[in-house]
């Protein structure tokens, strides 16, 4: 690991959302790092708690305990409490992109009131330079800036969502949460807008933690991967843990169901593989949240929450059966034709 | 050569406006029993719409079948009345839609919506039609289906939710079904467990499945065939190992080029090699180029595209493109 401290860090974070009777544990004690300059993707499925945790770190959720430092300061302690003030200069560094484009933007708003509005907010430069500004960030996106008088509904989804990258950009900020931003997107949308965030990156030295459902675009966009299941980290490694790599018996199974990864037409079903849903997160299992999809569970792992371990430098896994030096085939191999 | 289950020919759909051009003009296939047809596209393309003409399930008005012979079991679709039509629906031919959870009613338990479709194809008793439920929950793979019964629909994840409508629209012992991405609501392991299930349902009963769907990755794993359309307009059709190895129309060409999968991680010097775009959006169907419907995109447009639409035409064994480039280069 660099001697520099990270960017980002999370520790032991645990986010609880409330609801009736029930509380829902969306994130149950999660700890990672991004470095600056880095792609840390998130991945995982619904209800994982991908999402909670993306929008804990920008300040939109509070945390009910763990920590979260950025640039060297504690987000999560402070007389405001946790960025109590929308002028909270933290923020200027800390910008999120989100899913729906068309949600996020205001409908009434011009594109270039939408762009100028966090400049407006933490009072940046005059409204010359502020214009400037907005027209800066339109050519940077790909737009032209005689765009800015229209209205969101004026666009296509594509270029909403290169609209909502231009907003997050404004305040130069140093990490970027990318919270599903292409998943609305058609395919040739979509690489343009994966393109787009590359060049962004080189260009502006931005970090991106990216939050993401579809394996293949992580595998393009990361440097790093973690994998969420039921609100842990069961994962982190490389991006060839999307691949030959994964060693928890859930990345596996992953990696398994991504479709065209298979051998093809008439290929047999994934036997054996996590073949029900995702349990819900008020009402999870006991020991490993995995086991009662897991091919490969035993007693211990009703019994016990296994706990991350580093089985190779920058590679962890909570399995008690990796912990303990065994070879998990994964689904694939296990198919009979 | 046997007659297909499903011929579709020059199927033409459009608006009330007869000045405007057709939202979808051109499309054909041929579907047989036991195969899987996909029907590929971006948003807009039309695949929906030709699904929904299939069982006049259009919003007519204003949208509405304008042409085009629609021949299923030997006979014409398009001239069957609408009582006839009406016994086809959810029979010989079934369908599922991409939200489940908006084709189930809220305020009826899962039981009671089966029992109410399993009724309405077959005269049964109420005992007799309690155990034809519980064996299509069966070949859907339920679990635990005799308690999910009393539950209603919010109750059941998305996948239970989705093999609850598989049941139904099993319950009319169809030859055809029409699965309208069915599972892009669902996360990437439980889309697995469906299609799986879907394709061990086509084995048992020789089930012909029109597939339409946005992903490769999909057709590449659950077709036989693929059609792929761009802006209601057919431009590629073939078997699916053909058209994925030598893709032939530049749109296909580009769709394949921009999935992030089919580059290689990192270049050995660290850096990350960009993904194919396609420049520009898919037009809407009122600003559509004169002569080729992609010309206004395609990188490799020459001065006759612009002029006259290319015809679909033979590339290889099956393989029909409409693109005059790759007419010329045959």
């Amino acid at each position: 690991m660099s001697p520099v401290a990270p960017l980002l860090s999370v520790e032991d974070l645990v986010v609880d959302h409330r609801s009736g009777a029930h509380t829902v544990k969306a994130v149950a004690g999660v700890s990672f790092t991004v470095g600056r300059g880095e792609t840390v993707a998130l991945v995982g499925e619904s209800g994982c708690g991908k999402s909670t945790l993306a929008r804990t770190i920008v300040g939109l959720h509070r945390p009910t305990s763990g920590r979260i430092r950025f640039g060297g300061q504690d987000l999560t302690s402070g007389a405001g409490g946790f960025l109590a003030g929308r002028r909270d200069p933290v923020r200027r560094r800390l910008q999120m992109v989100f899913q729906d484009p068309l949600l996020s933007l205001n409908p009434r708003a011009t594109v270039g009131r939408i762009i100028e509005e966090p400049l407006i907010v933490q009072k940046q430069g005059d409204s010359a330079t502020r214009r400037q500004r907005v027209d800066e960030l339109l050519g940077a996106v790909g737009l032209s800036p005689d765009m800015k008088t229209r209205l969101p509904h004026e666009f296509s989804g594509g270029q909403r969502q290169r609209i909502g990258i231009a907003r997050a950009l404004a305040l130069r900020p140093d990490l970027v949460v990318c919270d599903e931003p292409v998943s609305a997107l058609d395919l040739s949308l979509q690489a343009q807008i994966l393109n787009l965030l590359s060049d962004l990156q080189e260009r502006m030295a931005l970090s991106y933690l990216f939050i993401s459902h579809d394996l293949s675009v992580v595998r393009h966009i990361a440097d790093r991967i973690l994998v969420m299941y039921l609100g842990r980290i069961v994962e982190s490694g490389p991006i060839d843990i999307l691949g030959s790599g994964a060693r928890h018996p859930y990345t596996q199974t992953l990696n398994a169901a991504v479709p065209g990864a298979r051998a093809g037409r008439r290929a047999a079903p994934l036997e054996n593989a996590a073949t029900s849903d995702v349990p819900s997160p008020i009402d999870r299992p006991s020991g490993c949240f995995f086991h009662t999809r897991c091919p490969h569970r035993r007693t211990e792992c009703v019994e016990r929450t296994p706990v991350l371990r580093q089985i190779a430098p920058g590679h962890e896994v909570a399995c008690h059966l990796v912990e303990a030096g065994l070879e998990l085939a994964p689904p694939a191999a296990r198919r009979t034709a | 050569m046997r007659e297909p289950l499903l011929a579709v020919h020059d199927l033409s759909i459009g608006t009330a406006d007869r000045e405007a051009q057709p939202l979808v003009s051109g499309v054909g296939f041929d579907l047989h029993r036991g195969e899987t047809l996909a029907l590929v596209g971006e948003s807009g393309s039309g695949k929906s719409l030709t699904a929904l003409s299939l069982l006049r399930l259009l919003p007519d008005p204003p949208v509405s079948l304008q042409g085009g012979s629609i021949r299923f079991e030997g006979r014409e679709l398009t001239e069957l009345g609408a009582q006839e039509i009406r016994d086809i629906r959810g029979g010989a031919i079934s369908m599922i839609f991409q939200e489940p959870l908006s084709a189930l009613n809220p305020v009826m338990t899962i039981g009671n919506q089966l029992l109410e479709t399993v009724r309405a194809h077959a005269r049964l008793s109420r005992k007799q039609a309690a155990e034809r439920v519980l064996e299509l929950l069966d070949l859907v793979r339920m679990p635990d289906a005799a308690r999910r019964l009393h539950d209603y629909p919010h109750r059941l994840s998305g996948g239970m939710r989705q093999r609850v409508l598989i049941a139904m629209a099993m319950a009319g012992n169809p030859r055809l079904l029409i699965a309208d991405e069915p599972t892009t609501a669902l996360d990437v392991t439980v889309q697995a467990d469906i299609l799986d299930t879907l394709q061990r349902l086509q084995s048992k009963f020789g089930l012909a499945i029109l597939l339409i769907t946005h992903d490769f990755g999909l057709v590449a794993d659950y077709a036989d065939k693929v059609t792929v359309l761009y802006a209601g307009r057919q431009i590629e059709s073939g078997p699916v190992s053909e058209v994925l190895q030598r893709p032939a129309h530049p749109y296909t060409r580009g769709l394949l080029g921009a999935r992030p999968d089919v580059l290689p991680v990192k270049r050995p010097d660290g850096t990350r090699p960009r993904l194919a775009e396609i420049p520009g959006t898919i037009p809407a169907i009122r600003d559509l180029p004169p002569g080729c419907p992609f010309s206004s995109r395609c990188v490799e447009a020459i001065e006759c595209c612009t002029r006259r639409a290319p015809p679909l035409a033979a590339v290889g064994v099956g393989h029909l493109s409409a693109c005059f480039l790759t007419q010329a280069a045959e």
